[in-house]
């Protein structure tokens, strides 16, 4: 039987029509690289958002500011914190594109598609 | 004789009592407790960068009655600059910029103060003295308030025993990387070349 009839078109691609187990491994792989990019591409950008987006570079130690009582100077403790930077985001929706771009051939070879 | 000169001894013991108040003291600046602090802010186009120093020593010589005579010398170990970013403190550490290997100290050395203005315990002056960076030294005049705390190193300790005075510096002023040589004119927009500086530093000069 041809690929095409084997595997029908609409049937491949509908996830609620075919199981993931029944899928050929080609468009497995492009459904997982899509997954992972839109892991990645959320991942980024919350956790940037999350630990309160600045636009600088990634910190891996944070200051808060202390009074000393005696002689009233204010003295910076730091202490390890992580504080993701522009290029967390950036990167990962970098990352985001190449596993999308990579899916994208994976569907492309696939014979059924 | 010996009554007249049994009189004059409380006048004598009073006056011995008062030069040693109106004696210079000397402030030693190693600051145990970690708090002494230099922060720096460099506010580029592309990067706003802070960090702050905290390995400070040195001693400076105030009198509280002549507090325009005040000299001394502070040195910051420059090993002790950090910020958030361990690739940018490596950088900033690095031969490119502060060299620290080669220059482990920065240092500044009060030579004279004008505009002395007293008001209560604390002194406000233009500092003028001789700041070194990185193997540089350049004249610079730096407005410094002087806080002095008589009696206050015992609670400082936490040992009221220990007894001597508590003299906090605290200074801001701003000066210009590519006057020290480091890396003129380069990276503008993300190391900027006007670096901020606050300095708050307390000094202890204990009592015998």
């Amino acid at each position: 039987m041809p690929a095409r009839e084997k595997f029908p078109r609409g049937i491949a691609r509908g996830p609620r029509l075919c199981s993931f187990a029944a899928m050929p491994f080609r468009l497995k792989l492009a459904n997982g690289l899509r997954g992972a990019a839109l892991a990645l591409l959320v991942g980024g950008m919350g956790v940037w958002l999350a630990t309160g987006a600045h636009l600088g570079f990634t910190q891996t130690s944070m200051v808060t500011m202390k009074r000393d009582e005696i002689t009233g100077i204010d003295y910076p403790e730091r202490r390890p914190g992580f504080v993701a930077g522009i290029e967390f985001p950036l990167g990962t929706a970098g990352a985001a594109i190449v596993l999308a771009l990579l899916s994208l051939a994976a569907d492309r070879r696939n014979p059924a598609a | 004789m010996k009554i007249h000169h049994l009189a004059r001894l409380p006048l004598l013991l009073a006056a011995l009592g008062l030069s040693a108040q109106a004696a210079p003291l000397t402030f030693d600046f190693k600051d145990p407790k970690g708090v002494n602090n230099v922060q720096f802010n460099l506010d580029a186009p592309l990067e706003s960068i802070t960090g702050t120093g905290t390995g400070i020593s040195g001693s400076v010589t105030f009198d509280p009655a002549q507090p325009a005579a005040t000299k001394g010398k502070i040195i910051l170990d420059t090993k002790s600059l950090t910020v958030g970013n361990p690739m940018m403190a490596d950088h900033l550490r690095g031969g490119n910029w502060l060299d620290v290997a080669n220059h482990p100290a920065i240092t500044f050395e009060a030579v004279s103060l004008t505009n002395v203005r007293t008001q209560g315990n604390v002194v406000n002056a233009e500092v003028a003295g001789k700041l070194t960076v990185k193997g540089v030294t350049k004249d610079i005049k730096v407005p410094v308030s002087f806080t002095h705390l008589p009696d206050k190193l015992g609670a400082r300790v936490n040992d009221a025993k220990v007894k001597g005075d508590l003299l906090v510096l605290r200074a801001n002023f701003t000066i210009n990387r590519a006057d020290f040589g480091i890396q003129p004119g380069k990276n503008t927009d993300k190391v900027a070349e006007t670096i901020q500086l606050s300095l708050s530093i307390a000094g202890a000069a204990p009592k015998a």
